[in-house]
This record gives C-alpha cells, sequence and structure tokens, in this order.
C-alpha cells in the first residue's frame, strides 16, 4: 500500500502497476487528501453517522410495515 | 473526516459499474485519469501537497489557478471518478450510426457522456449523497464530464484560444473581469483539465520512451507510438 501512496503524487503514475484493489485504493489515497482541506468539512461525515442514519432509516420502514399489517382490518 | 469505509463503500459501487470485458474504458483507465486530474491540481497548487506535509511543488502555476478553490478540486476529482460509467465499449459514432436507443434517448448529442453523467448521478446520490445535493457541484460536475465527449474537442480548443487571447490582452489580470465571465472561465479550465487528463495516457507512455531516446528519434517513436498502439488497458 506504501507503493500506491507513494505513486499517486507522481507523473510517472501507471494504472497498469496495480491490481483493482490496489487502484481502489489509490482513489481512497487520492481523495481522502482532497477531503482534509477544511474548505471541504460539508462534504465530510462523522464517524458512523452514515450507517447509523441508514440502519434507522430501515428500521423505522420495518416498524411501519408492521404496524400497518396489524392495524389491518381483519 | 468521512470515514474510509464509506469512500471505500462508494469507490467500490464505482468500481462495479464499470466493465470489465471493456478493453480501454475501465476502472483501470479512470484511476489514470483521476491521478492525472490529482497531479495537475498538485502541481498547480488547487489541492494541497502531497504527502501531507511535504514542501510545496507547484511550478509557476498559471494566474487562472487561482480561480479554481477547494471545491472545484474536489468536483473534478468525483467528476473523473465517474466520467466513463457504464461505457459499453462502443463509440458515440457507432450508437448514432445504429440508432441506438440510448442514442435516441439523448438526441445524438454527447450521448455516451450525458449517459455516464446520468447513471453516475445515480450512485452519488446513494452513495455520496453530499455530493449529489449540492446543486453547484452537480453542475459543474455535469459540465466537466461532457467535456470529455472528443466530438467537442475542437470547440474546447477555440475557446482555449480565445482564453489565452483574453489573458495576454488583460497581461493575466483576471481581478477586473466580471463574475460571470470568472466562472466561465473557471468552467472552462475544469474542462480543459479533465480532457487532457483523460487522453493523458498517450502522452505518459511517449515519455518514457523520450526519456530513453534522442529527440529526433523519439518524435518519430511518437507519432509511430500514437499509430500503432493498442491503447489498451
Amino acid at each position: 500500500m506504501q507503493v500506491v501512496e507513494s505513486a499517486v503524487g507522481t507523473w510517472s503514475f501507471s494504472a497498469h502497476d496495480f491490481d483493482a484493489d490496489e487502484l481502489l485504493y489509490a482513489a481512497l489515497v487520492m481523495l481522502q487528501h482532497a477531503l482534509q482541506m477544511p474548505e471541504l468539512e460539508k462534504w465530510r461525515m462523522s464517524t458512523g453517522e452514515h450507517f447509523i442514519a441508514e440502519r434507522t432509516a430501515l428500521l423505522l420502514s420495518e416498524l411501519t410495515c408492521d404496524l400497518q399489517t396489524t392495524l389491518r382490518p381483519s | 473526516m468521512r470515514p474510509s469505509d464509506d469512500l471505500t463503500t462508494f469507490l467500490m459501487a464505482c468500481r462495479k459499474a464499470y466493465n470489465d470485458f471493456v478493453l480501454y474504458h475501465n476502472f483501470r483507465h479512470i484511476v489514470d485519469v483521476l491521478q492525472a486530474v490529482f497531479y495537475f491540481l498538485l502541481r498547480n497548487g488547487i489541492l494541497p501537497p502531497y504527502p501531507h506535509g511535504a514542501p510545496s511543488t507547484t511550478n509557476h502555476p498559471a494566474h487562472v489557478s487561482a480561480l479554481l478553490k477547494p471545491f472545484d478540486a474536489l468536483t473534478l476529482l468525483i467528476s473523473a471518478i465517474g466520467h466513463d460509467v457504464g461505457h459499453p465499449g462502443v463509440n458515440n459514432a457507432f450508437l448514432v450510426a445504429l440508432n441506438a436507443p440510448l442514442a435516441q434517448l439523448y438526441n445524438d448529442r454527447s450521448v455516451l457522456e450525458a449517459f455516464h453523467c446520468a447513471a453516475y448521478s445515480q450512485i452519488l446520490r446513494r452513495y455520496w449523497p453530499e455530493a449529489f445535493a449540492d446543486a453547484a457541484m452537480r453542475k459543474l460536475m455535469i459540465n466537466s464530464i461532457l467535456a470529455t465527449d472528443m466530438g467537442l474537442h475542437f470547440k474546447y480548443m477555440v475557446d482555449m484560444g480565445n482564453l489565452q487571447e483574453r489573458l495576454a490582452a488583460s497581461e493575466d489580470m483576471i481581478d477586473s473581469w466580471t463574475p460571470k465571465a470568472l466562472e466561465e472561465t473557471r468552467d472552462l479550465c475544469c474542462g480543459l483539465l479533465i480532457k487532457c487528463a483523460d487522453i493523458s495516457n498517450v502522452v505518459s507512455i511517449l515519455f518514457s520512451h523520450v526519456m530513453n531516446f534522442s529527440p529526433n528519434v523519439a518524435h518519430r517513436l511518437g507519432s509511430t507510438t500514437l499509430r500503432h498502439n493498442g491503447l489498451r488497458y
């Protein structure tokens, strides 16, 4: 991974030198480098918030379906 | 800081949206273009030095570089990642000639690029909603992805020539330009950067040959390389 981190900052970077996972990591490194700029804080998220929000939305949806089923006239 | 897991998930979704059976416009090409954009932004001081804390390597950045802010840098990187999403391996001319459904949908104009943009927007909506929700970011992203249509190449070359003339006439002092002119210039610069990155692979191959040969031989080799290189990833 250190090889990837070194390579992304150079003009001699060649995508042929890396496999699919290394390429993904390279993209991650570049995005993270940009996102550390304070002006881009809006595009950051606090740790776990995204997953918590998603799981909460899913849970609420399931509960709503259950409630509708329970309240449906027999 | 956006957790790596979220970004990784987003990038995995992007990777999955590219077709491995396509010899050139696959995920490997995308990371190559992304890295070229990244490098351009580093060298023009639009991104902070890399690695973090390293000394600056900007080398006489262009005056117009001052127009590009962190927001534009992030948008360009995001645009690079998605600019060929779902590429089928054929070009616009082919789709138009066959009157393919995609060509009909986009009225024969920048067919693939419009498709990439629309498909990528859905990936952003699902995996990076902050990027999708920002109207200004979406507008610049659309502008940048559509700029990769090589059918519009000569239009961009004319626009770049006009910009160079304006810069020469104003002696590179762009502070007095109207906000509209500045925004148009910013958009043009972003389009030119991603265009340059999109075709930079051939130049980077050529560069390694130039390093090993004399200028005359390198010139001839360069022409041959461009004609016969399979341009395959």
